[in-house]
């Protein structure tokens, strides 16, 4: 009986921490947006043009350089 | 096999093996210091000992779950050399050795409780000093690659988990020993 009750204990406590460890975890937002945006940018000409956001959004694997004086 | 999204459950379970094995470990050596320090009363010590080998025994299988989630976790790659012998793992060797080795000991030492007619209790007794060697390196190896026990926690765990064991270490070295009570013998 002394083994059934420690075995059923470890599994309770095995599971309550399963459980606690997956909720401290919760699911990752997916950083990617789910409808395409567009930029509705006015031409010289008076033209309407409309651009998707990705290609208005500029980003670089370059780094800056440091600003003059530093 | 997700219990969220990007952490699978295998993983979730290998990290909650390990703790509840290390928890049923850390009670078992207290349980352990308390029976030879005889600080819960002489008459409890048959109890207490039942106690001392389940708790061991049931820890030595949250051991065993924790190395067979280890070895079927994707990400982690381990083989079964792996987990089961020292400095033989990819990742982390000497972290994951300390846990293999204090495994290994652990189940030796369960084993030595039947083995005790054969090497005698002076023996026994001696060789029991070796959980303290294995505690130590289950504590080494939750620190150096358990991802629960990072930081301030890992501290905390260590201060609880260890404490007890200086504080009736020390009684079990400086207080004087009380002899354990045995049954009367009736006398005529």
């Amino acid at each position: 009986m002394r083994r059934v009750w420690a075995a059923v204990a470890a599994t309770w406590a095995l599971l309550a921490i399963v459980a606690v460890l997956a909720w401290s975890h919760p699911p990752t937002q997916s950083v990617a947006p789910t409808r395409a945006t567009v930029v509705v940018v006015k031409g010289k000409k008076g033209h309407v043009v409309l651009l998707p956001g990705s290609v208005a959004t500029h980003t670089t694997t370059h780094s800056s350089p440091p600003a003059a004086g530093r | 096999m997700s219990a969220a999204a990007g952490v699978p459950a295998i993983w979730l379970l290998a990290r909650a093996s390990g703790l509840v094995a290390f928890g049923l470990l850390t009670l078992s050596v207290w349980l352990g210091l308390a029976m030879s320090t005889r600080l819960l009363g002489p008459r409890r010590q048959k109890a207490l000992f039942a106690w001392h080998r389940t708790l061991v025994w049931t820890a030595l299988w949250m051991v065993g779950l924790h190395a067979l989630s280890v070895l079927l976790d994707p990400v982690l790659h381990f083989g079964l050399p792996a987990v089961l012998v020292p400095f033989a793992a990819p990742w982390r060797p000497i972290g994951v050795a300390a846990g293999v080795i204090a495994g290994w000991l652990t189940l030796v030492l369960a084993l030595s409780f039947r083995a005790k007619h054969w090497i005698g209790h002076r023996g026994w007794r001696l060789f029991h000093y070796a959980s303290f060697a294995a505690f130590v390196l289950f504590l080494g190896h939750a620190l150096a690659v358990g991802t629960d026990l990072r930081g301030i926690r890992g501290l905390v765990v260590v201060a609880i988990a260890a404490a007890p064991v200086i504080w009736l270490g020390l009684a079990r070295i400086l207080l004087p020993r009380t002899p354990a009570v045995r049954p009367a013998v009736a006398a005529a």
